[in-house]
């Protein structure tokens, strides 16, 4: 299967399970070349899992997976090739020195540049002929970091890469990391639970729950779509629940404190005519946080399976 | 200083007190169940000493594993070398060094000489207890050693370590008199052999400790011979150049796994010469057979496995996402597996003729036991068989071995439980065998004719082999179809030259020599259904990695 030119990652109807339990239900994503594709979920969301697939470690059960135009189970080497990947247990061989797992590493990628790989580690600071084993969680992290990059792949897949990286590190390596892929025109694709990082890199966000895609769309339409607006309880008395739960784009009504609060995936203006309608009186409206947006949906989606 | 001393030992004795004290309640305890058991009820049947002997031993041994002082990452049941909150103690590497050593050797030569001198007639002069005790410092210096440095496995450290343990078991048999043949020239070297041994493990041990404490930087303080010599104790090597991704691969699966199993299979090497020494011809038939069933053991699991001993078959996700095709990443285990099985096979097959060759044959200038085959066959036909049968050995190596990694690959509980059985079932069948028709070979060859398997292949000798070759080719027509999922025949070309050559060789080593026409034809089956066994890890190893890998 061929995939568009611009698209380096095609999925679709992916479906895979373990056991009784869905990690992923029907996953339609296109990754085109250039974007910067974060990935967030609450843990066991089917984050991994589709990255995975990504990768080739899991069979596709239903549905078709290309990477590169690729099916990178068939294709491993040529999919592979083209990754640079880092997951969240960097998984080094410990008995490894430094400079040993770079030249080791060099030796599978053509497009492996020595001088990029030996300023990468010079930035990290740690002496070359340490053994990885002695490193530290995040020092591991900034090795294999190094590793992922050096052969300037085409693709930079990270699944949590974060968790063992400081503040300090996080901000400034990791989106120097990822601008660097970026500016060379190159894709990202980024699992993190950090979501002011991923509000801060990425350029397309998809939100998994339950291994279903609960949003998927542009970093901007995601956070200049998503309305948070507060009514009294009175107001929501007045106009009654079943109305406003109509409104288009619904994520989610909550009640705090006497006041309600309506959180929509929508476009104000297709929201104004809506509101007009039934003459809601607002107390107050907004734009919402993407800590906020990623709460919603998980809360929305709890919500209304229990219903 | 003194105070500071005081604390490490304090520590090394504290940390492992449980043991300790399990050691020296062995004693009072030994001491009671002799009096009240042995020598009242099983006396008569059992020799005191041998018990008396295989208690002492692993209590020795007991006590060198709590005295080899090192931090173990409990998590991940890695070794950490020289615990390092001691590095921080404002002691000198060389005061940190000797006490553990020190300890260590005090407390083992203690154990061996208080039950030697309870539990046993034997006499010691002072020159034998002086020994003892020099004995148990080297094996605690290079154990130390070997704890604190050479944690890292390389062929060089291998090969150090293989050094240091012949050495020690010469100096011992020297200055122990075991084979009776010690002269006092065998003596003196022995002593100074163990000296030597004694006060380069100190220094081993001493080199291990600067470095580390100096954060592997301290070498250009050094001479040139010693920093090559205090190579072998760092972490530190060069970091190969590999000329594309495949090598790489078997690079890492050799430093991985397939090192260890020459390694092993040298250490009983060292063994059987060590008994060779002794003189005993069974031994080194009994080790022989040891090694040979080690090796089918072990090699398959080792290089299937992703730890030593562990029951985790699945690909690592570091080895997985390499850009290698599954063929590749199969024959990456497959590879270094060879050369492996190789290696071992020569130490195999070389030691029963250097260990003979020890203990010293009637007639040199032919092969061992070989003047019976050569009157029959002639010497160029006896050469023929043997060099026969070498290469059948090799190839029984390789295929059982070979094929049981290809198989564990498919990481599978059943297959490794089913593996497992089968060689405890192999092993438990021999030893059957052997105990059975032990002393009696002729029963052997009775019970055999009698059998009604000698009968079908005395009639049709083609009849069984050709079963075997019938179901191994169905075996090989089922698996193209899922081979040519993940590779392509061609690929499979050099293995099948290989095992083309192998079996063409075979066979006309065979077919050199006059054999009855009946064995000719049932040997000549037979090599065919080895050879097709060499030759079918190269299928199944492919199919089972790339499920392992794509779940």
């Amino acid at each position: 299967m061929q995939a568009t030119e611009e698209s380096i990652i095609k999925i679709q109807g992916l479906t895979r399970e373990f056991g009784k339990q869905k990690a992923l239900d029907n996953v339609d994503l296109q990754v085109k070349k250039g974007q910067v594709f974060g990935i967030v979920g609450e843990n066991g969301a089917g984050k991994t899992t589709l990255i995975k697939h990504l990768l080739g470690l899991y069979k596709a059960e239903q549905g078709k997976v290309s990477v590169f135009g690729f099916d990178p189970v068939k294709n491993p080497a040529e999919v592979l090739g083209k990754i640079g990947y880092l997951s969240e247990q960097p998984d080094l061989p410990g008995w490894m020195t430094i400079s040993q797992y770079m030249n080791y590493m060099s030796a599978f990628y053509p497009s492996w540049d020595k001088n990029l790989a030996n300023n990468l580690i010079h930035v990290t600071s740690i002496d070359p002929d340490k053994k990885i084993k002695s490193l530290s969680k995040g020092q591991q992290a900034r090795i294999g970091l190094c590793a992922a990059q050096a052969h300037r792949p085409e693709l930079l897949l990270l699944d949590e890469p974060s968790s063992g990286l400081d503040p300090l590190v996080r901000k400034e390596i990791l989106s120097a990391a990822i601008r660097t892929v970026i500016d060379d025109g190159r894709s990202v694709v980024f699992s993190s639970h950090y979501l002011d990082e991923v509000e801060r890199i990425c350029d397309h966000l998809i939100m998994f729950r339950g291994g279903r895609v609960v949003l998927s769309a542009s970093m901007s339409e995601v956070l200049n779509n998503h309305q948070m607006i507060t009514i009294s309880s009175a107001e929501l008395n007045r106009v009654g629940q079943d109305k406003i739960e109509r409104l288009p784009g619904l994520i989610k009504l909550t009640e705090k404190r006497k006041e309600w609060y309506i959180n929509c995936f929508s476009n104000y203006e297709e929201l104004l005519p809506a509101i007009e309608k039934l003459s809601l009186d607002i107390l107050e409206k907004r734009l919402m946080t993407l800590d906020e947006i990623f709460l919603s949906y998980c809360h929305e989606q709890k919500t209304l399976d229990e219903e | 200083m003194t105070a500071m001393i005081r604390a490490l030992t304090w520590e090394v004795f504290f940390k492992n007190r449980v043991g300790l004290i399990g050691i020296l309640l062995i004693v009072p305890m030994f001491w009671l169940f002799s009096k009240s058991f042995i020598d009242e009820v099983i006396g008569d049947y059992v020799p005191v000493g041998k018990i008396s002997f295989a208690i002492m031993l692993i209590s020795v041994l007991f006590l060198f594993a709590i005295f080899s002082y090192v931090d173990v990452n409990s998590k991940e049941k890695i070794n950490e070398g020289f615990p390092p909150h001691l590095l921080r103690l404002p002691l000198p590497t060389w005061v940190l060094s000797v006490v553990p050593i020190l300890l260590g050797t005090l407390a083992v030569s203690s154990f061996i000489l208080l039950w030697i001198n309870f539990f046993s007639d034997i006499k010691l002069s002072w020159l034998m207890q002086l020994a003892i005790i020099s004995v148990a410092g080297s094996f605690i210096s290079w154990s130390q050693a070997t704890n604190w440095g050479l944690n890292t496995p390389t062929i060089q450290k291998a090969i150090l370590l293989i050094s240091i343990i012949s050495a020690l078991i010469f100096s011992v048999i020297a200055v122990f008199d075991i084979n009776q043949q010690s002269t006092l020239f065998s003596k003196t070297y022995g002593s100074f052999g163990l000296i030597f041994l004694l006060m380069s493990g100190y220094y081993f041990c001493f080199l291990t400790l600067v470095r580390t404490r100096q954060n592997e930087s301290f070498q250009i303080r050094l001479s040139f011979p010693t920093f090559e010599i205090s190579r072998l104790f760092s972490s530190n090597s060069r970091p190969p150049q590999f000329s594309n991704g495949l090598w790489a691969q078997y690079w890492y699966e050799w430093k991985m796994q397939a090192f260890a199993i020459p390694l092993i299979i040298g250490l009983i090497a060292i063994v059987e010469l060590g008994a060779a020494i002794l003189g005993s011809e069974r031994k080194i038939i009994s080790i022989g057979f040891v090694t040979m069933f080690t090796l089918f053991l072990m090699s398959a699991h080792f290089m299937a496995c992703n730890k030593l001993g562990g029951e985790d078959f699945s690909i690592l996700p570091h080895c997985a996402t390499r850009p290698l095709s599954d063929f590749d990443l199969a024959m990456s285990k497959l590879h270094p597996l060879a050369i492996a099985i190789f290696v071992s096979y020569l130490l195999f097959v070389s030691t029963p003729f250097l260990s003979l060759y020890i203990i010293g044959l009637p007639d040199t200038t032919t092969p061992p036991y070989g003047n019976e085959v050569v009157e029959k066959f002639g010497v160029s036909g006896m050469m023929a068989l043997f060099s026969l049968v070498l290469i059948i050995f090799l190839a029984i190596f390789w295929a059982v071995s070979a094929n049981g990694c290809a198989i564990l690959l498919r990481d599978s509980k059943l297959i490794f439980f089913a593996n497992i059985a089968a060689f405890i079932g192999l092993g438990v069948g021999l030893l059957s065998l052997m105990v059975y028709f032990k002393g009696q070979p002729g029963n052997f060859e009775t019970a055999l004719k009698a059998s009604s398997i000698y009968q079908v292949l005395a009639d049709s000798p083609h009849l069984i082999p050709l079963t075997f070759t019938g179901t191994i080719i169905s075996f090989i027509t089922f698996l193209m179809r899922p081979f040519q999922r993940v590779a392509k025949f061609e690929q499979l070309k050099i293995y099948a030259v290989i095992s083309s050559v192998g079996l063409l060789i075979s066979l006309g080593l065979l077919w050199s020599v006059e054999l009855p026409i009946k064995v000719s034809a049932f040997a000549s089956y037979s090599i065919v259904n080895l050879f097709l066994l060499c030759f079918l890890p190269f299928l199944i190893a492919p199919i089972n990695v790339s499920k392992n890998r794509h779940r």
